[in-house]
């Protein structure tokens, strides 16, 4: 009889810890998941802003690369500069204004 | 063919003038007169394009820039009548061009011995010169303007 209670007995403990194992194993789980979680959100958090935020690419100032253009093309431009504003000049000579006068040009040294 | 220059005078006083000169064909891409030459001649631009460039210091070498082109009917080469005599751009055709040189010694005798003739020249010169100034004023005040803007942001 005291056989039988012991077996009993340790039966019941072992079925206890495994009901109590069961329980507790997801809220285990989804602690240890919502702190990766949340390791995860802050990084992405930290690296987002400088991949897809407008308001940060616009904060950001362009980086002038060190390149150098053809000097034919350098020329082609100044002569596309210089067709632009004798234009403008023209302008404002037939018809003088002040707007005219400080009238904007596509030329890539003024833009 | 309407030239700036000789505008007012009869069909014979122009007939009289173009006597004076030579024509000149000028293929594409040679040069007419270079910067600080004596400018003994005066062009009258019959047809193609005149280029008229100034030296400017490019990556350690000197390139000739655009300052202004110059059409059929247009003057070329007025400092030919303005002291110190010596062409203050360089000039090269930029299409084949044809041109008529008027000697400077001949075109001041004529006007000197047509007076009135020589008036009308000596103000349709203004005229060139004028728009000229008034040209190269505009455009330097733009620069200046973005100049000033450009170091005072």
């Amino acid at each position: 009889m005291e056989m039988f209670l012991m077996i009993l007995g340790v039966s019941v403990f072992i079925f206890g810890l495994g009901v109590a194992t069961v329980r507790f194993q997801p809220s285990m789980r989804s602690d240890s998941s919502d702190s990766a979680l949340e390791t995860e959100r802050t990084r992405v958090n930290a690296v987002a802003p400088t991949l897809v935020s407008s308001e940060h690419a616009a904060a950001v100032k362009p980086v002038a690369l060190p390149r150098q253009i053809p000097i034919e093309l350098l020329l082609l431009q100044i002569e596309n500069h210089v067709r632009l504003e004798q234009a403008a000049a023209e302008s404002f000579l037939e018809f003088p204004t002040h707007a005219l006068l400080y009238s904007k040009t596509t030329s890539p040294f003024v833009n | 063919m309407p030239y700036e220059l000789l505008n007012g005078l009869s069909p014979a006083e122009i007939e009289q003038i173009l006597d004076l000169g030579t024509r000149l064909i000028v293929p594409s891409g040679t040069l007419l007169f270079r910067l600080g030459d004596p400018a003994d001649r005066l062009f009258l631009t019959e047809r193609g394009r005149i280029r008229l460039t100034l030296p400017m210091h490019l990556r350690g070498k000197e390139e000739d820039v655009l300052a202004e082109e110059r059409s059929p009917g247009q003057t070329v080469g007025w400092s030919a009548l303005i002291p110190p005599y010596r062409f203050t751009l360089s000039a090269a055709a930029s299409l084949d061009t044809e041109v008529i040189a008027l000697p400077q010694k001949a075109l001041r005798e004529y006007m000197a011995a047509q007076p009135a003739v020589g008036c009308k020249i000596a103000l349709n010169l203004a005229v060139v010169i004028g728009h000229r100034l008034q040209l190269f004023q505009t455009m330097w005040l733009r620069e200046m303007e973005r100049t000033v803007q450009a170091r005072s942001a």
